[in-house]
């Protein structure tokens, strides 16, 4: 579904993505897992065609991202790390507006659809009011519910857990695990746990590089704590002064 | 582009921008209106058009220093950008907006135009004439500002600079520098000289190409622009 072949992105001399290279399959949960800085949201930006590509190739379906990327923007929907909201639209208006700007062609009305959407993401109770007004929980279910619009075969979640309270956690995580019959979903985090409860797969990126490729069944909490712990440290040591 | 451009007029009506632009513009242009008036006796409208373009240019940014700046600035580009539109049709449905706007606060001076035709005399000519020089004029002014909320996240700064290169533009034909040919290439770009014949009652074919070719580049720049920030 997806084929990242050697992706690479530089800003001047510095390489935030050094040479990227993994597959995800059709209906797969594929979670990139790293700390901050790593590499993660460089790679979603480059795969969704928000930030162009230093070298290396993006095949969404077969359509490379760069030489179509009208095509392969079709297939994707994006939540990015702050989900673009314009607050001063209600979330019907915002939705209606990103179901335009998608030029979304489905057997369903516009209206259904979005009701749809909006019940996937329990945020029906809020339709009608002001993205501004509403919490932090509820605007990253908007985002989310964005990124829904026009049932894209692909989903690119980047960290849509961070900064949400334990239940809404939960509840986002539930959505994420119920789309995943009719969605590819790419999803990242730097929760360890979080990618046992949700994804198929793991890859782990560390300064822009893979440091670890994993399916579910071969993930072990103790072995992944300590990579991503010892990533985490690398870079600097501490004397017994410093503690 | 229908869908940047209806997004973007909701915004300029639900925020207060787009009211405070009219209103300010028409309690303005009006003021001037009333004391060419009553005062200078003078029953046509054509006299406050130069007030007019200096008012706008006073109060434009107001309407274009947000076009891309907020976008960046509030992180929504990347849903503009990841959506499968072409650049030109982002930057086409926000001209059109920020420029409908405009177009609304130049129908607003509309009325006067009926004051100064019940009791004035006015020449149908010379006001056709003059709306359309200003007409192109905002046209142009428009491009400015989007090209120049472009280059920035700040919105400040935009209409900071916005500013700057409007007025240059704008007064660079009162420039004297003593040499033919700097003086030539200065009023050549000065966006005031070319509207004196439209003020006069003449629509010269040599001015609606230097409006429209120049609002043209700055349209094409502005995609340049936003395109060539993903290559960075």
């Amino acid at each position: 579904m997806i084929e990242i072949k050697n992706l690479c992105k530089s800003y001047g001399d510095k390489k935030a993505v050094n040479s990227i290279s993994f597959n995800v399959q059709k209906g797969e949960i594929l979670g990139l897992l790293g700390p901050n800085g790593a590499g993660k949201s460089t790679t979603m930006n480059m795969i969704t065609g928000y930030i162009s590509i230093s070298a290396g190739c993006v095949l969404v379906n077969g359509v490379d991202v760069l030489e179509n990327p009208m095509e392969a923007k079709k297939m994707i929907g994006y939540l990015p790390e702050q989900p673009p909201l314009y607050k001063e639209m209600t979330v019907w208006e915002y939705l209606s507006f990103v179901y335009d700007l998608k030029k979304v062609k489905l057997n369903m009305s516009k209206k259904e659809h979005i009701e749809d959407v909006l019940k996937t993401v329990s945020i029906t109770d809020v339709k009608n009011r002001k993205i501004k007004n509403l919490s932090k929980g509820y605007k990253q279910r908007v985002g989310f519910a964005q990124a829904l619009i026009g049932k894209p075969e692909i989903l690119i979640l980047d960290e849509p857990t961070v900064g949400l309270d334990p239940n809404q956690i939960m509840e986002i995580r539930d959505v994420i695990r119920s789309l995943k019959n009719e969605h590819t979903i790419i999803f990242s985090t730097h929760i360890l746990s979080e990618v046992c409860a949700v994804c198929d797969r793991v890859v782990i990126i560390n300064e822009g590089v893979i440091a670890c490729e994993k399916a579910k069944e071969e993930i072990q909490i103790e072995e992944l704590e300590k990579i991503f712990y010892t990533l985490n440290v690398k870079g600097g040591s501490l004397n017994e002064g410093d503690i | 582009m229908k869908a940047i451009f209806k997004r973007e007029m909701l915004s300029y009506f639900t925020t207060m921008t787009g009211y405070v632009f009219i209103g300010v513009f028409m309690f303005l242009s009006s003021l001037f209106f009333s004391m060419e008036m009553f005062k200078n006796r003078v029953g046509s409208v054509t006299g406050i058009m130069p007030m007019c373009m200096v008012i706008l240019m006073l109060l434009l940014p107001i309407i274009t220093m947000r076009l891309f700046a907020e976008e960046k600035a509030e992180k929504t580009d990347q849903l503009l950008l990841t959506a499968p539109v072409k650049v030109s049709e982002i930057i086409l449905g926000k001209y059109f907006a920020a420029f409908s706007v405009f177009l609304i606060s130049t129908a607003a001076t509309l009325p006067y135009v009926f004051v100064a035709a019940i009791w004035g005399d006015i020449a149908i000519g010379e006001t056709f004439a003059s709306y359309a020089g200003y007409v192109l004029f905002g046209a142009l002014l428009t491009a400015i500002g989007l090209f120049i909320s472009c280059l920035t996240e700040n919105q400040v700064v935009a209409a900071v600079l916005t500013y700057g290169v409007t007025l240059l533009l704008f007064f660079s034909s009162w420039l004297n520098t003593g040499i033919w040919a700097v003086d030539y290439i200065i009023r050549f770009f000065s966006i005031s000289e070319w509207n004196e014949s439209f003020s006069m009652g003449v629509i010269a074919p040599s001015g609606v190409v230097y409006y429209l070719s120049f609002t043209f580049l700055f349209l094409l720049l502005s995609m340049r622009q936003i395109e060539s920030r993903r290559w960075r």
